[in-house]
C-alpha cells in the first residue's frame, strides 16, 4: 500500500472515531445552581453559562423556571457560543412571581433541572437579614440529618433574606453526603450561598458536580456576596483565588462586598487553623473596599477579631471591620476557640443600607448584644397543632419582624386567612393546599396562628 | 515525529492527566477506586524489567499495532466517559477503564521506544515537533480539560498505521552524551514539582491549560537545544531549573507568570532528551526515566501543597539535587565529556 494512502487512511479512521466520540453532543448547567444561584427582581435579564462537548454547538435550547408542577420558558435574547463554552441570555418575565426556582434547560434531547438556582424577588429591601452557618453535623452518620433539618425549620422561622454556608457542610465528604446535603439546602425558603471548608476536600468531586465553583461571587441587589476558597492546602488562598479576589473587589461598581471565607483570617498565637498567606493583603483590601463584614467558621466556636487582629471580647460595636468567626452549626464544640459560652449555632446578621446594623445575640438577655455570640440552636420551633393551626414558640432574646411558617391544611385551597400575620403565599398539591404566613414574632413569646374563614358563612 | 508523539503520550498525556486529575478533582483514596488510580503508575516501575524481556515480540508490527489500537478505542471510550466529569463519580469502572488504559500507554511508549532505535530520521526535528504538538494539545485543554486523552487515541490510531522505517537489527542513536554530571531524573523530579504548583494553584480553572502549554512549547525549544549536549549547556540547565524554583517559592505569585511554565518547560524539555540520551539499547528505561519523575513530582508537589502551609519549605526539594551535583561533579571525568556513541 503506497505511504499517502496509509496517511488518508489514519486521517479516515481518526476521523471517524473523533465524529463517535463527539456525538452525541452532552451539555452541562455550569452556572447558576444551587450554593452560587442568581437573585433578581422579575423583569431583569440573567445569563446561564454552560459548557458542551461539541464545540461552537448551537442548539435549539429550551431555558425554563419550574415552580412545583408549574413551569415558566423563558426568552432567550443572546447565545454565544466560546468554542464548547455556551452562554445564554435569558429574560425573566414581569409577570414571574417572587419564589425560588428551579432552572431546566434542554435542547432537544437532554434535560438539566438545577434546583433552587434561580430566586426571583419583588424587591431588594434597605435592611437585608442574613443567616450564617458553618461547620454542619455530618450527614448520614447519627442524628446528623434531623439535626440539619432543624436547622433548617428554624432558619425557614427566622426568615431571613440570604443563607451563607461557610464550609464544612458536607462533614464526611463522601458522595452520600454530598445528596443529601443538596436535598436539604433544596427545603430552605432563602438562596442559599455556598463556600468550602478543609471538609469539602474530602469530596472534592461532589462538591464541584453538586455545588459548584470554589470561589465565586453573587450579587444580591446592592450586595456582592463574595465567597472565598480558603481550604485549599492547608487553609490557603491560592495566588490565582487572591488575583480574582481584587479583581472582583475593583469591579462592584458601587455594590457592597460582603465576604464568606471558612478559615479565620486573624487568629489568637495558641490557636491553630487561619488562612495562611495574603493575611495582611486582605485586610487591606478589604479596607480600601469598605467590606461592611467578613464571616467565617472551622473553629466550632464563637469569636470576633478586628482588622487589627486584636480578639474583641469587650464589644460588638467597634470602629472597622469585624472579622466574624461563628460556632459550628453541628459538628463538635471546641471551647478553647470560643469567647462565648458554648453552643451549637448559626449567626443571624442585619445588614442596612450597607451599614452593619448587629451580628451577635444578646445571650443571657440583659438587653445589651454580647460582644462575639451566635444565636443558639434549638430556640424556636414550630408545631402544628391541628389541620388549621400552629403554635410557633420563640425562646430567643430576639425579635424577628418577618418570621414565617408554613400550616399544611388537608384538601383543596380554600378561603383561608391567618388570624395573625399576613398569608403571602399558598399552594396545594394532590392532597394539601399550604399557606405561607408572614407574622411578627416577639422575644421569648409564643404565638399561635389559627388560619379561619376569610368570609364567614352566617 | 508520530513515534516520538507515542514514546512521551505515556508520561506526557497519561501521567499528566492522572496527576491533574488528582490536584484538580482529589481522589477519595478511602475507597477501592481510588487507591487502584496509583496502582498502575507504581507498578510499572517494578513490572517494567520483565516486561522488557518481552519487547521483541511485542514490538513486532502485528501485536504492536493491535495494543497501540486497543488503546486507540480505548482512550476514546475513556474520553467520551470522562470528559464532562473526570473522577466526578469515583467509579470502579471509571478507574479500571484508566488502569487498562495506563497500562497500553505504557506499553505503546515503549513500542515507540524500539521502533524509535532503529529509526535513522532527523531525531532532533521529531522529537522537538513532538513537544510542540504536546503544547498545542494542552492549550487545548482549556476547551476540554480531559482532552489529553482523545490526543492519546488520536495518536495511537495514527501510529498503528504509520509505516516502521528501517531494520530490526539495533542500532544505537548517533546522540552525544554527557556520562559524568547527571542527576537528570531528579532534576525531572524538581521540575515537575514545580510545574505542579501551577495546577495546584489553578485548581478547576483552566488557566493552568495556557501554562502547561506554553511549558511544552518551551519544552519544544529545550528538546532541540539538548541534541547539542555539552556540560556548560547542563549546567546553564540546571542554574535556570533552581533559580526559576527559588523566585516561585519567594515570590509565590510568580508562579502564574507564564515566564515560570516557560523555563521550568524549556528545562524538561531539555532534560528528557538528556534521559533518552543514556539510552544505549531499546529497553523501557526512557519510558520509565521521564514518566515516573514526572508523576512522581506532580503527585508529590500536590500532596506537599495540599498539606502544608509552609510553602518555603518546598526548597528542601531542592537539596538531594545540589547533593547529587556537587557528588557527580566531584567525580566528573573532563576526559570523558562529549563522547559519541557509534
Amino acid at each position: 500500500m503506497p505511504f499517502p494512502v496509509k496517511i488518508f487512511l489514519s486521517v479516515v479512521i481518526v476521523a471517524v472515531m473523533a465524529l463517535w466520540v463527539m456525538l452525541p453532543a452532552r451539555f452541562d448547567v455550569v452556572a447558576p445552581r444551587i450554593g452560587m444561584p442568581v437573585i433578581v427582581k422579575a423583569g431583569t435579564t440573567i445569563e446561564l453559562s454552560i459548557n458542551s462537548t461539541l464545540p461552537f454547538w448551537q442548539p435549539q435550547w429550551q431555558v425554563s423556571l419550574a415552580l412545583r408542577e408549574q413551569q415558566i420558558p423563558l426568552n432567550i435574547t443572546m447565545q454565544k457560543a466560546d468554542f464548547n463554552k455556551q452562554y445564554l441570555s435569558v429574560e425573566i418575565p414581569d409577570s414571574v412571581i417572587a419564589a425560588s426556582y428551579s432552572l431546566i434547560v434542554s435542547d432537544s434531547e437532554n434535560e438539566i433541572v438545577r434546583p433552587k438556582a434561580v430566586h426571583v424577588v419583588s424587591e431588594f429591601p434597605d435592611q437585608v437579614s442574613i443567616v450564617q452557618m458553618a461547620d454542619l453535623p455530618t450527614l448520614g452518620r447519627g442524628d446528623g440529618d434531623q439535626r440539619l433539618q432543624q436547622i433548617i425549620d428554624e432558619i425557614n422561622i427566622i426568615n431571613p433574606d440570604l443563607v451563607l454556608m461557610t464550609g464544612d457542610i458536607a462533614y464526611g465528604g463522601s458522595w452520600d453526603q454530598y445528596h443529601r446535603l443538596l436535598a436539604a439546602m433544596e427545603k430552605v425558603n432563602a438562596p442559599v450561598i455556598a463556600a468550602p471548608g478543609n471538609h469539602e476536600y474530602e469530596g472534592w468531586a461532589g462538591y464541584l458536580t453538586l455545588l459548584g465553583e470554589p470561589y465565586h461571587s453573587v450579587q444580591y441587589g446592592n450586595y456582592q456576596i463574595i465567597g472565598l476558597n480558603s481550604g485549599h492546602g492547608r487553609d490557603q488562598l491560592t495566588e490565582a483565588q487572591f488575583r480574582w479576589l481584587e479583581d472582583e473587589l475593583n469591579e462592584l461598581e458601587g455594590r457592597i462586598p460582603i465576604v464568606q471565607l471558612h478559615h479565620p483570617i486573624h487568629h489568637r498565637p495558641d490557636l491553630r487553623g487561619y488562612v495562611a498567606n495574603h493575611v495582611a493583603d486582605m485586610v487591606q483590601v478589604f479596607k480600601e473596599m469598605k467590606v461592611p463584614i467578613v464571616l467565617s467558621g472551622h473553629w466550632h466556636g464563637d469569636a470576633v477579631y478586628d482588622e487589627r487582629g486584636n480578639d474583641r471580647r469587650d464589644t460588638w460595636d467597634f470602629p472597622g471591620i469585624p472579622y466574624v468567626v461563628t460556632t459550628a452549626a453541628g459538628a463538635d464544640l471546641r471551647e478553647k476557640y470560643s469567647s462565648s459560652p458554648l453552643h451549637h449555632g448559626y449567626r443571624l446578621i442585619y445588614l442596612d443600607k450597607g451599614k452593619l446594623v448587629s451580628y451577635t445575640y444578646d445571650m443571657d438577655g440583659d438587653g445589651d448584644r454580647d460582644a462575639t455570640s451566635s444565636i443558639p440552636m434549638g430556640k424556636i420551633r414550630s408545631t402544628q397543632q391541628d389541620n388549621t393551626s400552629v403554635l410557633v414558640q420563640n425562646e430567643l432574646h430576639e425579635s424577628f419582624a418577618g418570621a414565617r411558617i408554613q400550616i399544611k391544611v388537608p384538601g383543596k385551597i380554600s378561603n383561608l386567612k391567618p388570624d395573625y400575620g399576613e398569608l403571602v403565599n399558598r399552594y396545594s398539591d394532590n392532597d394539601h393546599s399550604y399557606y405561607d404566613i408572614e407574622f411578627p414574632l416577639a422575644a421569648n413569646s409564643q404565638q399561635q396562628i389559627q388560619l379561619i374563614n376569610e368570609s364567614p358563612q352566617i | 515525529m508520530i513515534h516520538y508523539l507515542l514514546l512521551y503520550q505515556f508520561p506526557f498525556l497519561y501521567c499528566i492527566s492522572i496527576a491533574l486529575g488528582l490536584v484538580v478533582y482529589g481522589s477519595d483514596f478511602d475507597e477501592l477506586a481510588g487507591k487502584l488510580f496509583l496502582v498502575p503508575l507504581f507498578l510499572l516501575p517494578v513490572l517494567h524489567w520483565f516486561v522488557a524481556k518481552l519487547i521483541r515480540p511485542l514490538s513486532s508490527l502485528v501485536i504492536a499495532n493491535a495494543l497501540l489500537l486497543l488503546g486507540a478505542i480505548l482512550a476514546l471510550f475513556a474520553y467520551q466517559k470522562l470528559h464532562f466529569g473526570f473522577w466526578d463519580e469515583h467509579s470502579l469502572t471509571q478507574t479500571v477503564l484508566l488502569v487498562v488504559l495506563g497500562i497500553l500507554s505504557y506499553l505503546s511508549s515503549l513500542i515507540a521506544s524500539i521502533r524509535l532505535s532503529t529509526w535513522q530520521g532527523d531525531h532532533r526535528k521529531a522529537s522537538t515537533s513532538a513537544w510542540l504538538v504536546l503544547g498545542i494539545c494542552w492549550l487545548l485543554a482549556f476547551y476540554y480539560p480531559m482532552s489529553s486523552l482523545f490526543i492519546m487515541a488520536a495518536i495511537m490510531a495514527v501510529a498503528s498505521l504509520w509505516p516502521v522505517a528501517g531494520s530490526n537489527e539495533l542500532q544505537l542513536l548517533q546522540y552525544k552524551k554527557i556520562p559524568a554530571v547527571r542527576p537528570v531524573k531528579y532534576l525531572v523530579f524538581v521540575l515537575s514539582l514545580d510545574l505542579g504548583l501551577v495546577f495546584w494553584d489553578y485548581q478547576v480553572n483552566t488557566g493552568w491549560a495556557w501554562h502547561l502549554g506554553a511549558a511544552f512549547i518551551a519544552g519544544a525549544l529545550g528538546s532541540w537545544l539538548a541534541f547539542n549536549l555539552t556540560t556548560r549547556n547542563y549546567w546553564m540547565i540546571v542554574v535556570i531549573a533552581i533559580m526559576n524554583f527559588i523566585v516561585a517559592v519567594i515570590w509565590p505569585a510568580y508562579v502564574l507568570h507564564y515566564m515560570h511554565s516557560a523555563l521550568a518547560g524549556f528545562c524538561l524539555g531539555w532534560s528528557v532528551v538528556h534521559l533518552g540520551n543514556f539510552q544505549q539499547k531499546p529497553t523501557p528505561i526512557l519510558v520509565v526515566s521521564s514518566a515516573m519523575p514526572i508523576f512522581l513530582g506532580l503527585a508529590m508537589g500536590n500532596l506537599f501543597y495540599a498539606n502544608l502551609a509552609y510553602v518555603y519549605w518546598r526548597v528542601v526539594f531542592l537539596l538531594p539535587l545540589l547533593m547529587l551535583l556537587i557528588l557527580k561533579s566531584r567525580s566528573a571525568n573532563p576526559g570523558r565529556v562529549e563522547t559519541v556513541i557509534n
